[in-house]
């Protein structure tokens, strides 16, 4: 193997990583602070893919357009999330854990089908706009710009999140809500308007990373639960509720996925799933997990 | 206190006697053999959520991965006949054992991981087992298995449904003296308080173990015969879509009831036959049914049944009362 290949692969399993990491650190946000398993993660996740789509073919003239489509299309997926909070969420709160995967189940098909009914069954790709394409030489090696800019982006994000939930008084309100819930209502708390908010922030996550994957994938309808699966798969491995764990995970999956390409091309799932479970036999909680009471 | 009823009410006489009405002489009616066909589904469908709502509704878990046990099912059935050329019933020994080996695995992860975590790893695991059927051509690849020889004799679609119907009535007799069983008991208790029953000294492992493999084992049986049925076996058999038409099924019917789900069955059959032909968004009829099922109606028809069956019961008791106090 030699050094360009290696490289190579490095770079492309960090950029992958970088999405991933946007799309489960949300899955963890919502785990650690709402306890539930969002089923329909994967959903927010293409719809932020097929806005960021869409908003750039409809304003295909303005210059600037895709970033223009960053910064709306993830907010139209977290006012969306918000709202399907308030009328749908809300009320499975109290209710077995049981009820409220069905009910992400159900949303998971209604979504799905929303997809198809909006943007049809078509394959979109989008070609990436002028200043994020070619590539630059690092290390002796050709990069693709875009995978750059994917890194940072989500290395910014993920700073801008962390210095939230540790600095703000916003990110001490949802951590007090994720030790407990019960006793952050009785100080005062309005808790359900703060759930909806971190649901918000959430979705805004996966509908950022559907949108910067517009860039270097194809979108089609299809494909919601497979995101939703990485999603369990990363913050499984890198431990429930954690930001940080959400990372690693995600850098483990998206190095072993583009690592396993070389040797297993048809199956690169397959490492994955191998990661997936020596980590659960050997630390059920994931890496940087803690234990959770049922 | 509707579910009991319902479990009462579906899971003894009532149940038995609508299983017979529909296996026996529903067929005679119907003259096209399109329509037996459709029977057979219900009968297939109905066993396969039966065993679904083992670890659904009497074990307590989410299973999402439960296409696998009957994709596979399905799978051996078209190796074995047309790629080895094995005899019938050489498939309805291995494959329910295959199943239920794979359940087991399954059901060990299920063990380990927290209870949360049960409908997502056996999701993945499922995806996993789609994944190599869908990738590699050497058992089927994209299109599957098809022209399945399964037998001349079972090519007219009224003798291959009772033949169903007499499999499907052996495993339901199997499934439910498992349910009332001591073993099905426990399996309750620990759905209900598993650290209750940790306390009274049950391993709740083991009995993950086990009821995965049995609802496997069942499921697997359903996948064999709905390959014989249409005579091939897909990657869309795997696939997750298949697990929620299950889920689906037991949760329309009645997750907390015995014949629940075969009324589920029954239901989801003729609707679907109904909507696929309407429309080509069945998924998102299928999602706003499951959505308004979780939020009004979470024991399916079985617990309105037994909803109404209390309050007829019932509304002599009420009239007694009222008038006691108004006097």
């Amino acid at each position: 193997m030699s050094w360009g290949v290696l490289l190579n692969q490095t770079f492309a399993g960090i950029s992958e990583a970088a999405i991933l990491f946007l799309l489960a650190g949300g899955f963890t946000l919502i785990f650690g602070t709402l306890h539930v398993l969002n089923f329909a993660h994967g959903s927010f996740y293409v719809l932020g893919s097929y806005t960021a789509y869409t908003v750039v073919a409809l304003i295909s003239r303005i210059t600037g357009n895709f970033v223009i489509a960053l910064v709306v299309a993830p907010i139209v997926i977290a006012l969306f999330g918000a709202l399907i909070e308030m009328t749908l969420f809300r009320y499975i709160y109290r209710r077995e854990f049981l009820y409220q995967f069905l009910l992400t189940f159900g949303l998971v098909l209604v979504l799905g089908d929303l997809v198809r009914l909006i943007w049809g069954t078509t394959q979109y790709s989008m070609a990436r706009p002028g200043f994020l394409s070619g590539r630059i030489s690092i290390l002796g090696q050709p990069v693709p710009v875009y995978i750059l800019f994917s890194i940072g982006m989500a290395g910014l994000v993920g700073i801008v999140l962390w210095l939230v939930l540790i600095k703000s008084r916003f990110g001490k309100l949802v951590r007090a809500i994720q030790q407990d819930r019960e006793m952050a209502s009785c100080l005062a708390i309005h808790v359900p308007s703060i759930c909806t908010g971190v649901f918000a922030i959430s979705c805004w996550l996966a509908g950022l990373g559907g949108a910067i994957a517009v860039g270097s994938q194809t979108i089609m309808p299809g494909l919601e639960v497979e995101y939703s699966i990485l999603s369990f798969i990363i913050v499984a491995v890198g431990g429930m509720g954690s930001l940080g764990g959400a990372a690693i995970g995600a850098l483990v999956i998206g190095l072993t996925d583009s690592f396993g390409v070389l040797f297993l091309p048809r199956l690169t799932l397959f490492f994955i799933y191998v990661v997936l479970a020596v980590v659960l036999l050997t630390r059920p909680y994931g890496l940087l997990g803690r234990q959770i009471i049922e | 206190m509707s579910r009991r009823v319902a479990d009462e009410v579906f899971g003894e006489w009532g149940g038995w006697i609508l299983g017979v009405l529909i296996a026996v002489v529903l067929p005679l009616l119907l003259r096209a053999p399109a329509r037996v066909n459709l029977l057979t589904e219900v009968m297939i469908l109905g066993l396969f959520a039966t065993a679904y709502n083992l670890v659904l509704g009497y074990g307590g878990l989410v299973s999402f991965g439960h296409a696998a046990f009957f994709g596979l099912g399905a799978y051996i059935t078209a190796i074995f006949l047309v790629k080895f050329s094995l005899p019938l019933w050489a498939v309805f020994i291995v494959a329910p054992i295959v199943g239920g080996l794979v359940g087991a695995i399954f059901g060990f992860f299920a063990a380990r991981a927290a209870h949360l975590f049960v409908g997502f790893l056996t999701l993945a695991f499922a995806q996993m087992i789609w994944a190599v059927f869908y990738s590699f051509p050497l058992i089927g690849g994209v299109d599957g298995i098809w022209s399945v020889p399964i037998g001349e004799a079972f090519y007219s679609p009224i003798t291959f449904y009772y033949f169903t119907v007499g499999i499907a009535a052996v495993c339901f007799l199997l499934l439910h003296f498992i349910v009332r069983s001591p073993f099905g008991l426990v399996l309750q208790s620990i759905r209900d308080n598993r650290m209750r029953s940790e306390f009274v000294g049950l391993n709740y492992k083991r009995y993950r173990i086990a009821v995965f493999a049995i609802s496997a084992f069942f499921s697997s049986i359903a996948g064999v015969l709905y390959c014989m049925l249409n005579r091939g076996a897909y990657p869309e058999l795997l696939y997750w879509a298949t697990t929620g038409n299950a889920l689906l099924t037991t949760l329309l019917g009645g997750m907390y009831s015995f014949f629940g789900p075969l009324l589920g069955a029954g239901i989801m059959v003729v609707l679907g036959d109904f909507f696929i032909r309407k429309t080509m968004y069945w998924p998102l009829v299928m999602g706003i049914m499951v959505i308004l099922l979780v939020l009004l109606l979470p024991g399916g028809i079985a617990e309105w049944v037994g909803k109404i069956w209390t309050y007829w019961t019932t509304a002599s008791y009420k009239r007694l009362r009222r008038s006691n106090d108004v006097a």
